[in-house]
């Protein structure tokens, strides 16, 4: 599915990550490790925005290391941001075309001549299913400013849904939220995986992961220090040193 | 989808009409034709600015390319006029390709930096090409624009003719505003990095726009050189980039008729103040200056207040 082999990347002389390495299959995974561990990093390597020095990654046996972000996210892979990447100026549903019509790729000179009457009965449908999946219907007609941040969130993550994709990167999606928005999010997450879509996120909230992931990555000064169910990371010696303390988060 | 406005389109196509019908001062129908000239240069770049974030301040070249490709090879070899504007079309498409490829890596101030040079290059061109473009003094004895056998030679013919290219140009931007490629371009203007997680590739599309709209307003400068039958490079300098970048500014950036209303003020303001001559500036400076500072979204931007709090209400 998504594996990543011997990654490395530097900014000047910070070695940002070092021969990071590990693969994900199905279902929710999580990766963890204290603030400039590298994670967002990660990300950013995955989805085509960095380039790293050396390592490869593949995502459904390509590689797509050196790919541009959009043709990775046209392969399967769509993203959430660690801060809130929603566009001001247009409605929280029309947020959503972004996701949608770039993967059905419409002809300009349809869309110019409203010939593609379909195309958009297709994406209105898709956008009142997704909604309705992430319980956002009521305020899409707002514009990300005058909404609450909870609803942003989940139209950041309905947005990355909608375009059916194979896996999704969630950056911090449990960060800024109340207890029952992570309860509402982590249900709609589980919903998510339930479809079939992966799952790689980025939290630092450890009772939401340990509720979540089946596996997680535990990062730290940008190497991987330990894998496998949340129950083995907790017991690991060297995650409890470097990010969860002596005691349960 | 949303609806096309088809108020607005009726409101132009029944403005032009009647102006048409009832105005036979010749003065006031060439105010008029400089208006749709500036309101499609201005809505082009509108386009680029307005909905895209792309800063240019080299789209006078652009147009120049146009009216001097048309003048040159109507004046000294005798070309079919509208084979000359394609061919404008066609350069100007080149060079935009050229241009934009490397700058349109940049953004904000050194972009405009980079496009303001190019104008500089241009105007510095028409100047010295003299054997061609006349240098200085310009170009005259370009001939009237002749379409089927009729002639263009007179301004009431030429405004029909504006009228309806204008016309049709409305359209197209009423069709474009309402159609996914407008949100597509606003959701690059405001965030690539979201854009390109999305599979929008931001540096082709900034470039297909860019090379269109070079394209469009290089077709205007021929049509504009084909009326005014003299083209000199003063049509084409730094301070025409600026006076349509204020007009998109003022009509309202982002907005489908801004580059409309903008045009319309800019254009038919300094003629309606001639009688105050020696405060034409401060007149017009003030009121820049107040749109600029209290309106931000321009004139668009007053009337979409206006049409919501007393029209829809």
């Amino acid at each position: 599915m998504l594996s990543l082999r011997d990654i490395s990347i530097s900014f000047g002389g910070l070695k940002a990550l070092t021969d990071v390495t590990f693969s994900i299959d199905d279902g929710i995974n999580a990766l963890i490790g204290p603030n400039g561990a590298g994670k967002t990093t990660l990300f950013n390597v995955i989805s085509g925005f960095l380039k790293p020095d050396n390592g490869t990654v593949v995502f459904n046996n390509k590689d797509i290391t050196f790919r541009e972000p959009y043709e990775i996210f046209s392969m399967g892979i769509s993203r959430t941001f660690q801060n809130l990447n929603l566009i001001k100026d247009v409605t929280l549903r029309e947020n959503l075309y972004l996701g949608v019509f770039e993967k059905e790729k419409p002809s300009f000179l349809k869309d110019i001549l409203r010939l593609n009457k379909r195309l958009w009965e297709k994406v209105n449908k898709k956008i009142e299913d997704v909604m309705d999946l992430t319980n956002v219907s009521k305020w899409q007609h707002l514009k990300p400013d005058s909404a609450p941040y909870g609803v942003l969130k989940n139209f950041e993550l309905a947005r990355a849904l909608i375009s059916n994709p194979d896996l999704i990167l969630l950056d911090e999606p449990a960060a800024g939220l109340n207890n029952a928005e992570k309860e509402n999010l982590g249900l709609i997450i589980d919903k998510i995986a339930g479809m079939g879509i992966r799952i790689l996120m980025v939290e630092h909230d450890m009772s939401f992961v340990s509720s979540l992931a089946k596996y997680v990555v535990c990062l730290n000064f940008g190497k991987v220090i330990a894998m496998g169910t949340y129950t083995e990371i907790r017991q690991n010696k060297e995650v409890i040193k470097a990010y969860l303390g002596d005691t349960d988060a | 989808m949303k609806k096309l406005n088809l108020f607005y389109l009726s409101f132009l196509a029944i403005v032009i009409v009647l102006f048409y019908i009832f105005v036979d001062n010749q003065f006031y129908k060439s105010i008029l034709i400089y208006i749709m000239i500036n309101a499609i240069n201005a809505s082009m770049l509108n386009i680029l600015f307005g909905y895209t974030g792309v800063i240019s301040l080299g789209q006078a070249a652009f147009y120049g390319i146009g009216a001097y490709t048309t003048g040159i090879l109507t004046v000294h070899f005798g070309c079919n006029p509208l084979l000359t504007i394609l061919i404008g079309i066609l350069i100007a498409s080149f060079v935009a390709f050229l241009v934009g490829y490397p700058t349109l890596k940049l953004h904000g101030h050194y972009l405009a930096m980079a496009t303001l040079g190019f104008g500089m290059i241009l105007y510095i061109f028409f100047n010295e090409f003299s054997n061609y473009t006349g240098g200085p003094s310009g170009l005259v004895g370009i001939p009237k624009l002749s379409l089927f056998g009729f002639g263009l030679d007179n301004e009431d013919k030429f405004y029909v003719f504006i009228s309806i290219y204008f016309f049709i140009f409305s359209i197209l931007l009423e069709l474009f505003d309402k159609s996914y490629m407008s949100y597509k371009l606003k959701f690059i203007k405001e965030s690539e990095f979201a854009s390109k997680s999305f599979g929008v590739n931001v540096s082709r599309v900034k470039l297909i726009v860019f090379v269109l709209v070079a394209a469009v307003t290089s077709l205007t400068g021929s049509i504009f050189a084909f009326y005014s039958g003299f083209i000199s490079p003063v049509s084409f300098n730094l301070k025409y980039s600026i006076d349509i970048f204020i007009m998109a500014t003022v009509g309202g950036l982002g907005s489908i008729v801004g580059g409309t209303l903008g045009a319309t003020m800019l254009t038919a303001f300094p003629e309606l103040i001639t009688n105050f001559e020696d405060y034409e500036m401060i007149i017009y400076g003030t009121l820049l200056l107040i749109i600029i500072m209290f309106f931000p979204q321009g004139i668009a931007g007053i009337f979409k207040k206006f049409w919501g709090r007393y029209v829809k209400s």
